[in-house]
């Protein structure tokens, strides 16, 4: 698949997805928290100089966070592998991350009130659990997360204050704080974590929004291209029998009635069968191209094909052709095998769509050159000629479906512009990459990069 | 005598294209437009080679004429041509050089014919 593609799945993770891998984040991070407050009671003591910390409680409260974030774990191995075999179910997903919310905020405000209440500074760590809920849980449960935040907060200041709580300052140089500075404390949490709150919930609206009408598009997208598909074959094959008959009745005309109709009528005959031929090339390569179009979004078959093997056979079929143009045909291959991850069907079009065009646009008496080698991780195609070349104009079109040269239209009626079309979409579906270099009158290079197996 | 050949095909300007090849090069021709009516011709006139199109009303109609054709011990000898624009039109993969073990039809062409392939397979197939 090629890339691009690979990026716009990746934005439109469901959203059930989304919530079940932020909660595995949330275990993650508390493993972090329960790290952290094992550090900061030596720390604060040893060095910042809070000899009053209240060590005991502090890791006491780190190892209930401990136990609790096993059994988080356990939880949400059970949530994800429900027993009926069937996805995970969302409203528990989303309750279990609501009560690790509200359990964490619990044991935030416990560790504030044992290391110095509103005084310490990590009572910032409230901003965190507000984004956080406001980018998983909706709206109304964000504000909620914020009330509950500020609620805890402000009990905590205010029973401290009022001496309900024992205050725990961190030495003996914070004083009780006057009630002026609880007020204060207490309005600055409330408008950062509201604030903070309608922030994050406007962007993650608006992202949401802009990712649902994303899913839309490309959905929409998707369908049209499968239409699109189908139309193609449908034509192509309502097309196909009647330019059958057509041709098969020129034919017999010609053959039949040669003699009566005059050398005249005979060619114009025999041109009109022609034209018909044309017309069935053309709705052959419209299949080719429908079908491989649709192979790319059911992915076809595939082994792995060495592609040197592959190119000596199909090589053969081109010999004839080349010989009677005088055209010589040169082929190099590495010692090594070429393993390519492909479908032989696949790998023998791209393969005649290049060598059949480089003899069909180099003049008598030219050559054809096809060599594979192999670079690093990847096998390199080279089909190069020495024929009429491409306007350096007309070469960021060359893979665009019905796209001639005007040079090649005038060198030869035939072709339909799909060869290279269809060559490229196989190349990309491969994992791959085509490209051309040519100089009008000189000749053209294509390049094949195709990912080894 | 001329030769006689049964072209059973659903497509009546192919069958009269074909006709007008094949009996300006002296062949004595008939044709039938389904599977049914063209295995009773068969039946009745015994001709020299059967010309036979895979797809006619169902896609795989052609195959079951084929394999009656091939089954019946007075017309098994005959020799069969199958005519074929299977491989291109469907999704329904068919290869005459692997497949042709099960299906054991003469030879196989694909459409639409050269006048001047479809006289040399007749031949062939007659001389054989």
């Amino acid at each position: 698949m090629p890339d691009h593609e690979v990026g716009i799945t990746d934005l439109l993770v469901p959203r059930r997805a989304e919530l079940t891998e932020r909660v595995a984040w949330f275990v993650r991070l508390r493993w972090l928290a329960v790290g952290g407050m094992l550090l900061a009671v030596p720390v604060g003591k040893k060095l910042l100089g809070f000899e009053k910390i209240d060590g005991q409680r502090i890791l006491a409260l780190a190892g209930a966070l401990f136990l609790l974030n096993c059994c988080y774990v356990l939880i949400s191995r059970a949530l994800h592998r429900p027993r009926d075999g069937g996805s995970p179910d969302l409203r528990k997903v989303e309750l279990f991350a609501k009560a690790q919310v509200l359990l964490d905020l619990l044991i935030l405000t416990a560790i504030l009130h044992y290391s110095g209440g509103i005084r310490n500074p990590f009572s910032f760590y409230y901003i965190f659990h507000v984004i956080i809920s406001s980018i998983l849980l909706s709206r109304r449960s964000a504000y909620g997360v914020a009330a509950l935040c500020l609620g805890l907060f402000g009990a905590m200041a205010l029973l401290e204050h009022f001496g309900v709580l024992s205050a725990h300052p961190l030495n003996a140089l914070q004083q009780k704080p006057s009630a002026g500075y609880v007020l204060t404390a207490i309005m600055a949490m409330g408008t950062t974590l509201f604030t903070a709150i309608f922030m994050a919930t406007s962007i993650m609206q608006r992202l949401k929004q802009k990712e649902d009408e994303l899913e839309k598009a490309w959905r929409e997208v998707k369908q049209l291209e499968a239409t699109k598909s189908r139309f193609l074959v449908l034509v192509s094959h309502e097309m196909r029998s009647p330019i059958v008959a057509i041709r098969s009745m020129l034919d017999a005309l010609g053959v039949a009635y040669s003699k009566c109709l005059g050398e005249k009528a005979v060619e114009m005959l025999s041109r009109a069968s022609e034209r018909a031929d044309s017309l069935l090339t053309l709705t052959k390569d419209l299949l080719t191209l429908a079908r491989q179009q649709s192979m790319q979004e059911h992915h076809a078959e595939q082994e792995i094909v060495d592609l040197a093997a592959l190119t000596r056979n199909g090589i053969l079929l081109f010999k004839a052709e080349a010989d009677e143009k005088s055209i010589v045909l040169k082929e190099s291959y590495p010692e090594k095998a070429i393993g390519v991850r492909t479908d032989h069907d696949s790998m023998n079009l791209v393969l005649s769509n290049l060598i059949s065009n480089a003899i069909r646009y180099t003049p008598a008496g030219g050559q054809v050159g096809v060599s594979w080698q192999l670079e690093g991780r990847r096998a390199m195609l080279k089909v190069s000629d020495t024929g009429i070349g491409i306007p350096e104009s007309e070469l960021p079109h060359m893979f665009k479906e019905f796209f001639r040269a005007e040079n090649a239209r005038k060198f030869t009626a035939s072709g339909t512009g799909l060869g290279l079309a269809i060559t490229k979409n196989i190349v990309e579906r491969l994992g791959g990459t085509i490209a051309v270099d040519s100089r009008l009158n000189e000749g053209s290079t294509f390049t094949v990069m195709l990912p080894l197996a | 005598m001329s030769k006689k050949v049964l072209i059973i095909d659903d497509d009546p300007d192919i069958v009269e294209a074909e006709k007008m090849i094949l009996e300006s090069h002296g062949y004595d021709v008939d044709s039938a437009s389904d599977g049914e009516s063209g295995l009773a011709k068969a039946e009745k006139t015994k001709p020299d080679l059967i010309i036979l199109d895979v797809m006619m009303s169902t896609m795989d109609q052609g195959f079951q004429v084929a394999y009656k054709l091939k089954q019946s011990p007075d017309l098994k000898k005959i020799p069969v041509l199958m005519a074929t624009s299977v491989g291109q039109v469907t999704k329904f993969k068919f290869d005459p050089k692997t497949d042709s073990d099960f299906l054991p039809v003469e030879a196989y062409i694909e459409k639409p014919i050269k006048p001047a392939d479809l006289i040399s397979t007749v031949e062939r197939l007659l001389r054989a």
